[in-house]
């Protein structure tokens, strides 16, 4: 089962001159369908945010409904022509009801889609796409700035229908996708290797191991902390992961170290092989007796274990019943 | 390490900063070494240069190319006070006098200690200029695209008190080019004529939907002051922006448009 957890963060640019977030993501899970979207709204169009706004969420409901029709069409010239069609009455129907010009909401707009196993790619302008398959990240779809890094192609732009980008395939071996702005380009994706960075899958596994409080949690805390650190540009990621193709893998022991934020050294490797060990028991559902005997050490000791494991999201509990997240 | 350990800051990719390409094109024919002010007196000799007679003074003088060459240097400095557009302006400049000659190749500020010394003397073989900054600019955005560094649209800044009177056939390559350039938005140009000598009919050609510009007096100051703001609004902008680039009060003309 996909799911997904995105986030966008005002840049200092922005904040500096007033002028709100133009960055949004969306997500939705309807009819088996599994969507998500970011839209990172031009910096000239003034409305730009609605834009994104309405077009990221449109998006996301249009690939849920007509999942199986995109996927089985070939002809790639007519899915642009009616994937635009679509982007553009939404956004006819924006601007009639805000009375401004069509031009003034345009955004870029990066979208990923899982039905059954099969996914969608669409790409029109800057950003990146990546993914992660059997363990390996890769980028999907790289930024499309034209020759110059203030110029690239919006929903409203002329030639945004030829210049969309599609991609299509089996998704069983995939196990994330990553959508990410320009401005989380320059935290993410090395421009002179044409990469993306190691970080990115240790991203994509949080948001795979913890429950969605916490990874929603993490993904804000690394969106508006650190990313908007390295540019004056707004910020947005959005990581659609599968955990079912997560649990296969074992959590790696410096992924636990720092998703538990234990002290680096000589300990923490033990340590966190202790946590792993403790996850793997946790694959079916423990009460504190159960835990106490796996671990060998007092029940409030048990407590404190579990809670920095519940709190990282790491770990549910319910009724008593402490279990491995999903 | 900000969030609680998921992602170490020094993790993320770092990543080169956009350039801004500057070429300043200068006139440094002998023209340019007309007194405009200070103190001095007449020495009762005159010279002929660059197609005209002068007559020869003595004493503290303020003339086109020391005024231009206090601008630049405040153009360095202002652009060194400011943290982005230190990192992202990359500046070069091509003089023409009898002969083209990049003075500064295209660098960043940081390195820089001092303006060139510029010196009046000469013809004004501006074609010839103006074909040399043009091929820079090319040789830079190749070397940008080499090591993955993002630019923004390049400027060319071409400054003239006179006419040009090189070779006729390097004049209309050096037109035909900048011309298409700009047609194309590859290219933002700025043709400022000093006093009201210069050629403006020539420089207008060089920028097509956009009359060249008059420099009023010896406002180098404001405009170099204007170009170091204007590069430092350049280097923060993103897909999209407009970076309006408004000239009112500096030169004798309006109709600036946007970048």
């Amino acid at each position: 089962m996909w799911k997904s957890t995105g986030s966008c963060s005002q840049g200092s640019g922005h904040k500096k001159s007033d002028i709100p977030c133009q960055d949004r993501v969306a997500h939705l899970n309807k009819s088996d369908c599994q969507v998500a979207a970011l839209a990172d709204g031009a910096g000239s169009a003034r409305y730009s945010q609605f834009g994104a706004e309405g077009i990221a969420r449109h998006i996301c409901a249009y690939m849920c409904d007509h999942f199986d029709e995109i996927y089985a069409n070939e002809n790639t010239a007519e899915v642009r022509q009616i994937l635009m069609k679509t982007v553009l009455t939404k956004i006819n129907e924006i601007s009639s009801g805000m009375g401004c010009e069509p031009g003034d909401l345009a955004s870029t707009l990066l979208v990923t889609g899982v039905k059954n196993e099969k996914y969608i790619l669409i790409h029109l302008g800057d950003g990146v796409i990546g993914y992660i398959k059997n363990n390996e990240l890769r980028v999907a779809t790289h930024p499309d700035n034209g020759e110059f890094l203030n110029e690239t192609y919006f929903t409203t732009s002329e030639n945004a229908e030829r210049m969309m980008r599609l991609a299509k395939g089996s998704a069983s071996e995939i196990q994330a996708f990553i959508l990410m702005s320009d401005g989380t380009e320059n935290s993410l994706y090395d421009k002179r290797n044409r990469t993306l960075a190691p970080v990115v899958s240790r991203i994509a596994s949080s948001c795979a191991y913890c429950t969605d409080e916490a990874a929603q949690k993490n993904i804000d805390e690394i969106v508006r902390e650190l990313f908007t650190r390295k540019t004056t540009d707004d910020c947005s990621l959005m990581i659609m992961v599968d955990p079912t193709k997560y649990q296969r893998t074992a959590i790696e022991t410096g992924d636990l170290i720092r998703l538990l934020g234990l002290k680096p050294g000589k300990d923490a490797g033990k340590q966190a092989e202790r946590y792993s060990a403790l996850l793997d028991f946790l694959d079916t559902p423990k009460n504190v007796h159960q835990l106490q005997g796996f671990l060998h050490v007092k029940e409030k000791h048990v407590k404190k274990r579990m809670s920095r494991l519940v709190q990282k999201g790491l770990v549910t509990v319910d009724s008593g019943m402490y279990r491995r997240s999903k | 390490m900000n969030n609680e350990g998921i992602v170490g800051f020094q993790e993320l990719v770092d990543n080169p900063t956009a350039r801004v390409p500057v070429c300043l094109c200068l006139d440094t024919s002998g023209s340019m070494g007309t007194v405009e002010g200070g103190e001095y007196t007449r020495t009762g000799r005159t010279v002929f240069r660059d197609g005209k007679t002068y007559n020869v003074v003595t004493g503290d003088v303020v003339t086109r190319i020391s005024e231009m060459e206090k601008g630049i240097d405040q153009f360095f400095e202002a652009i060194k006070e400011d943290d982005i557009a230190l990192y992202a302006a990359d500046v070069c400049i091509v003089t023409f006098d009898s002969t083209a000659k990049c003075m500064m190749d295209f660098m960043g500020l940081s390195s820089v200690e001092s303006v060139p010394k510029l010196k009046a003397e000469g013809d004004t073989v501006m074609g010839e200029g103006v074909n040399l900054a043009l091929d820079l600019l090319e040789q830079r955005k190749q070397a940008y695209k080499d090591a993955g560094v993002d630019y923004y649209q390049p400027w060319l800044v071409l400054m003239t008190d006179g006419e040009p009177n090189g070779s006729a056939e390097e004049l209309e390559r050096a037109i035909s080019r900048t011309a298409s350039m700009v047609n194309e938005k590859k290219l933002t140009v700025f043709p400022i004529g000093i006093g009201k000598e210069a050629d403006l009919e020539t420089l207008n050609r060089f920028s097509p939907g956009r009359m060249a510009l008059r420099l009023q007096g010896l406002k180098f100051s404001e405009f170099f002051a204007w170009l170091s703001k204007s590069v430092s609004k350049t280097s923060q902008s993103t897909p999209g922006d407009t970076v309006k680039l408004d000239l009112q009060g500096i030169l004798g003309d309006n109709g600036w448009g946007e970048l």
